[in-house]
């Protein structure tokens, strides 16, 4: 919990037990497949580094269709191999409405079909290379979670998706 | 749950097919949490035989009047690559996660008021952790969903009138509630109240949580001395017990609201010992109370119960503010003779 908790100012740390005050200033516009996504970060070296590497994307449409917003938190483990996402499997979730994908590092995202406007938290590593690597992972897979939502109506109840 | 390389996009719809074939939860119970109605289903007699002692149930009028839907398995824990108990938790917008690591996932749609995941038998075993960890943070974080403010106060209790003692993080809030209960107040609340509005007036609610103390109050409770800090939830280095056990404390489980104590330990010029004791304005107990309330998003606050409605309303209530010095018990002193005589006015 203190490791994961850096990302929060300490003033909240007392009672934002949900970070949900974390703010989230970077905005970027990601295409994944057949989705354009705005997404909204807290990491400036994501949101750059995205940027650089995607530079079409710097003319996509300033405001795209769906929104997806995604707190990052830097974990010194996450530099390891073991803790890449794709080597444990996923998790997905029906809760309602809703559904989520957990991966297995502990990063998920959310959201309620039909709409792909989804929020998200990722675990990245703090080497900044592996961090934009791992966001850009985290990232198709989550579009691939949201277009099967999409296409398939979950049933109500828990549901899981065992690697 | 085996381990094995993330599914491809054909094979979590295949997947996703056979896994909606689960059998359904064999168990169902009405749960009851500060005066909402909700309704669990779980596959575990022993989840739901707690879930309903930790939320004892009031009488329903109709099967329609549930206000928030739990379904909670308890399964085999995750693989032992993330193998702590100690949950990380985060919302955004209407969504939230309790991450239990090995040991479950709880997700909650706030719009929907709907809550679903599973936890570990070995956390459902640690009944005390299962309580604080799951039972109450499902409690804290569906509150303004189903219209209950949570109210970073403590609360005590005295002829079914409570007065809450509020005060920042570590200013002494759960110290002086211990005080004032151990001079024959009933506790309700150490850290979070939880209030309602309704026709007849406000309502505080508490749960019954362990009580938390920063590690320096053994100084002040000996018999704390046989406790051994640990991690909170929120991440502060705590002593945390059952209030029963080992003081014998009466808690009370709701009152109505009839004053406020903003509590002031950090001040230049405290007293050496004992309390002092000052009128607190309409704003100054509002601008205290609103400063820890958590922003909700739109979506999620049911409408005509706002945070800001409740805290305006408990403004209105008496208030003074205290200056506390010197030991616990000095302070308790004054104030609850102060308290005795303003609440039987």
């Amino acid at each position: 919990m203190t490791e994961l908790s850096r990302s929060t100012s300490p003033v909240f740390a007392a009672t934002d037990m949900l970070h949900r005050r974390t703010p989230l200033p970077h905005s970027f516009v990601a295409r994944c497949g057949v989705l354009s996504v705005a997404i909204r970060a807290n990491d400036p070296v994501v949101a750059q580094g995205f940027l650089e590497e995607n530079a079409e994307d710097r003319l996509a449409p300033a405001i795209s269709g769906n929104e997806w917003q995604i707190e990052i938190t830097l974990d010194d483990s996450a530099n390891s191999a073991a803790f890449e996402h794709r080597t444990w499997g996923a998790e997905v979730f029906a809760f309602g409405p809703s559904r989520a994908i957990r991966f297995a590092n502990g990063s998920w995202f959310a959201h309620t079909p039909p709409s792909a406007d989804g929020v998200g938290f990722f675990r990245l590593s703090v080497d900044a290379n592996s961090r934009l690597r791992q966001f850009e992972d985290l990232l198709r897979d989550v579009a691939s979670f949201v277009l099967d939502e999409r296409s398939t109506a979950g049933p109500p109840g828990v549901l899981e998706v065992v690697a | 749950m085996s381990s094995g390389i993330f599914l491809p996009r054909e094979a979590m719809k295949s997947r996703l097919a056979s896994a909606s074939k689960c059998e359904r939860p064999a168990y169902a119970a009405v749960l009851g949490f500060a005066g909402r109605v909700c309704r669990i289903e779980t596959n575990s007699p022993r989840l739901a035989e707690l879930a309903c002692e930790f939320f004892p149930c009031p009488a329903i009028r109709s099967l329609d009047a549930f206000e928030a839907g739990i379904a909670l398995e308890v399964r085999r824990p995750r693989p032992a690559y993330a193998a702590a108990l100690f949950p990380v938790f985060r919302g955004r917008g209407a969504f939230v996660h309790a991450d239990y690591g090995a040991h479950g996932s709880v997700w909650f749609d706030l719009k929907a008021r709907k809550v679903s995941g599973f936890i570990s038998h070995e956390l459902l075993d640690d009944t005390e952790l299962f309580q604080r960890s799951v039972l109450a943070v499902i409690a804290g974080v569906l509150a303004p969903a189903v219209g209950v403010v949570g109210i970073h106060a403590g609360c005590v209790v005295r002829d079914g009138k409570a007065v809450l003692l509020a005060a920042p993080s570590g200013a002494g809030k759960s110290t002086t509630t211990l005080a004032l209960a151990l001079r024959g107040w009933s506790l309700l609340s150490d850290d979070w109240t939880y209030v309602t509005s309704t026709g007849s007036g406000l309502r505080a609610w508490g749960m019954k949580t362990s009580l938390k103390l920063l590690p320096d109050a053994m100084r002040f409770f000996p018999q704390l001395s046989t406790l051994t800090a640990g991690l909170s939830l929120n991440g502060e280095l705590a002593l945390e017990f059952d209030p029963w056990r080992m003081f014998h404390l009466d808690r009370a489980v709701d009152a109505t609201p009839a004053a406020i104590v903003l509590i002031d330990r950090n001040s230049w010029n405290p007293p050496a010992s004992g309390c002092h004791i000052g009128h607190a304005g309409r704003e100054e107990t509002s601008c205290t109370l609103l400063a820890d309330i958590e922003e909700q998003p739109a979506e999620v606050v049911r409408e005509g119960h706002s945070a800001l409605e409740a805290i305006d309303q408990l403004a209105g209530l008496p208030a003074v503010h205290a200056l506390l010095g010197g030991e616990p018990a000095s302070a308790a002193a004054v104030l609850d003779e102060f308290l005795r005589e303003r609440i039987h006015d």
